[in-house]
């Protein structure tokens, strides 16, 4: 008697364009998921904050996108709502988070789990429930771009060329600017940077603008491919603290890397894994995670902390 | 007027005072050496002056500058910098990169003449690198400039954290046991380096050390700290026969029986 095992779909030796197709969706979707982990590790790294509330925050900027759009375009409305988004970021540093800065860990995630709730709260108490049409707007919409069979849609692609942007813009500000210099010096060490003129306050909120910045371009990119409800970013968050966690959570380089691993794999799952099975995407991805951070706990790009003892 | 004019500096922890009424001025041009016990309180003195802590009673006069009335990180911008017995710095920043936050307070380029390239943000941007790089030389750090702080021996990484508080051109420098875990022969070198930072960047030197013959050797005049308190003050000479500091390091002899 022998065993066999039936996939959904023709084996990628059998259809290499099934293949093909499904890997490069999949990096389109890690793409979304690679934004919004960029911006968590920027708030771990340099606040040792788990952000919880970042897909809501984000959820909450794109429903400002969306209010924005009934009065005026989609680019302008769209650099309007990062723009307040980043100010709401600082503020929320400044007021909600700093004054339990120096509490127990678990104080400032109580507090990220509440911001959660509240954008939730906020967005559906202001925009109810009905879901939002939401794009796709000007240059991600179009016929897809085909190359033999294997086609990607202008979206996707969209999505990945912003998702190029912003590491490109990160890599610019923290390697190639004053700032990004102090932002990095603040995340390091708070005591040397006062001493050495840095003011870390300022730092600290511009961080966490900066972060929720990046959560609010996640969130118009996730309601253009999902549509836009208040239920639309927590999946996605989900998959970005994964991909995080996969990536060493303190690396932006890892955050992208996990984040498009995550897309791969759950891609690849939802093909070929059969139905009966169940929907098991969600499964797979996250068994993926496991058995890597068993091989590598501080996860694939994360620096492992020695202490001299 | 003294550069730097400590008056009545007192502060407490809870029930425990560390610092009691502790006055002494500093000369321009001087090296001065602050000594005393473990636990005197010297290390304390550098965190008021810095801002890390905040003094009960007390001023701290800089020049023209009350430092008690600036936020921490405004005090470099008046000239004074600092290094600490335990390194506090950039570990995974290159020791070039760590020179260049060092100059923070006196850089002005803004993120748009950064990201744009503007010639105000380029010619600070070199002119930060060419100061980082003749301290670099002058410390004979250069061979070192873009590797990790983090994996330099320690000795090295103490003269990066003197380099750091160099780049900013300070007035008045506080060293916090720099010959903490040097070896004897590195411990001759900082005598010379920490006269040559007076005679070549004409810096005031403020000195908290453990090592005696360090702080004889380089020091005009020592101050010395027991319990909070100063007990004495003067020229290297006097301070080692004082009687007070004697018995501070060694104890009180026994009474002479009659």
């Amino acid at each position: 008697m022998s065993i066999v095992v039936v996939l959904a779909s023709a084996p990628p030796w059998e259809d290499p364009t099934l293949f093909a197709q499904q890997i490069l969706s999949g990096i389109a979707s890690g793409s979304l998921f690679a934004i919004l982990a960029l911006a968590i590790v920027m708030i771990y790294r340099s606040t040792s904050v788990l952000n919880f509330g970042q897909g809501e925050m984000g959820l909450f900027g794109t429903f400002i996108a969306w209010s924005f759009m009934t009065r005026m375009d989609f680019w302008p409305a769209f650099f309007l709502a990062i723009l307040v988004a980043a100010v709401l970021g600082a503020a929320l540093e400044r007021f909600i988070l700093r004054p339990v800065a120096d509490a127990p860990v678990l104080n400032s995630i109580v507090v990220t789990l509440g911001l959660f709730i509240v954008f939730n709260g906020l967005s559906l108490w202001i925009w109810g429930s009905q879901p939002k049409g939401f794009g796709p707007f000007s240059v991600f919409k179009g016929a897809p771009t085909c190359v033999g069979d294997v086609c990607i849609g202008r979206l996707s692609i969209g999505i990945l060329v912003v998702t190029l942007v912003i590491m490109v813009l990160l890599y610019l500000l923290f390697q190639h600017t004053r700032l990004g210099l102090a932002l990095r010096a603040t995340a390091q060490n708070r005591t040397a940077s006062r001493l050495v003129g840095v003011p870390v306050g300022n730092m600290l909120s511009i961080g966490w603008g900066l972060a929720a910045a990046v959560g609010a371009v996640a969130g118009v990119m996730a309601a253009q491919s999902l549509s836009l409800t208040t239920g639309t970013m927590f999946a996605v968050l989900l998959f970005a603290f994964a991909a995080a966690v996969l990536g060493g959570l303190d690396s932006p380089v890892g955050a992208v890397v996990g984040g498009i691993t995550i897309g791969v794999v759950k891609n690849l799952a939802g093909t070929y894994v059969p139905p009966e099975v169940g929907s098991v995407d969600l499964a797979v991805a996250f068994l993926v995670i496991i058995l890597v951070l068993m091989v590598r706990p501080t996860g694939l790009f994360g620096r492992r902390a020695v202490r001299r003892v | 007027m003294s550069l730097l004019e400590v008056d009545s500096l007192s502060i407490q922890f809870g029930g425990l005072v560390a610092l009691d009424g502790v006055s002494f001025e500093v000369e321009a041009g001087a090296i001065m050496g602050l000594i005393g016990p473990n636990g005197a309180g010297k290390t304390t003195v550098f965190n008021c002056m810095t801002g890390v802590y905040v003094p009960t009673a007390g001023s701290i006069t800089f020049e023209e500058h009350d430092l008690l009335q600036m936020q921490p990180h405004q005090i470099i911008g008046t000239g004074v910098a600092r290094t600490f017995q335990n390194l506090e710095l950039f570990g995974s920043m290159s020791v070039l990169e760590n020179l260049l936050v060092g100059q923070h307070s006196s850089m002005r380029a803004n993120l748009l003449d950064c990201l744009l390239r503007l010639p105000r943000a380029v010619n600070e941007q070199r002119q930060a690198r060419d100061r980082a790089g003749e301290v670099l030389e002058f410390l004979n750090l250069s061979e070192h400039r873009d590797v990790p702080v983090a994996g330099l021996p320690f000795g090295l990484k103490k003269r990066v954290e003197l380099a750091r508080a160099l780049v900013s051109s300070p007035r008045l420098i506080l060293l916090d046991e720099p010959a903490n875990g040097l070896s004897h022969e590195e411990v001759n070198d900082l005598i010379e380096l920490i006269r040559s930072l007076r005679d070549e960047f004409l810096v005031t030197v403020l000195l908290v050390e453990h090592h005696m013959g360090l702080v004889m050797a380089v020091s005009d005049k020592v101050s010395v700290l027991d319990f909070g308190r100063k007990i004495a003050e003067g020229t290297p000479n006097e301070v080692q026969q004082n009687p007070a500091v004697i018995e501070a390091y060694l104890g009180a002899p026994r009474a002479q029986p009659e």
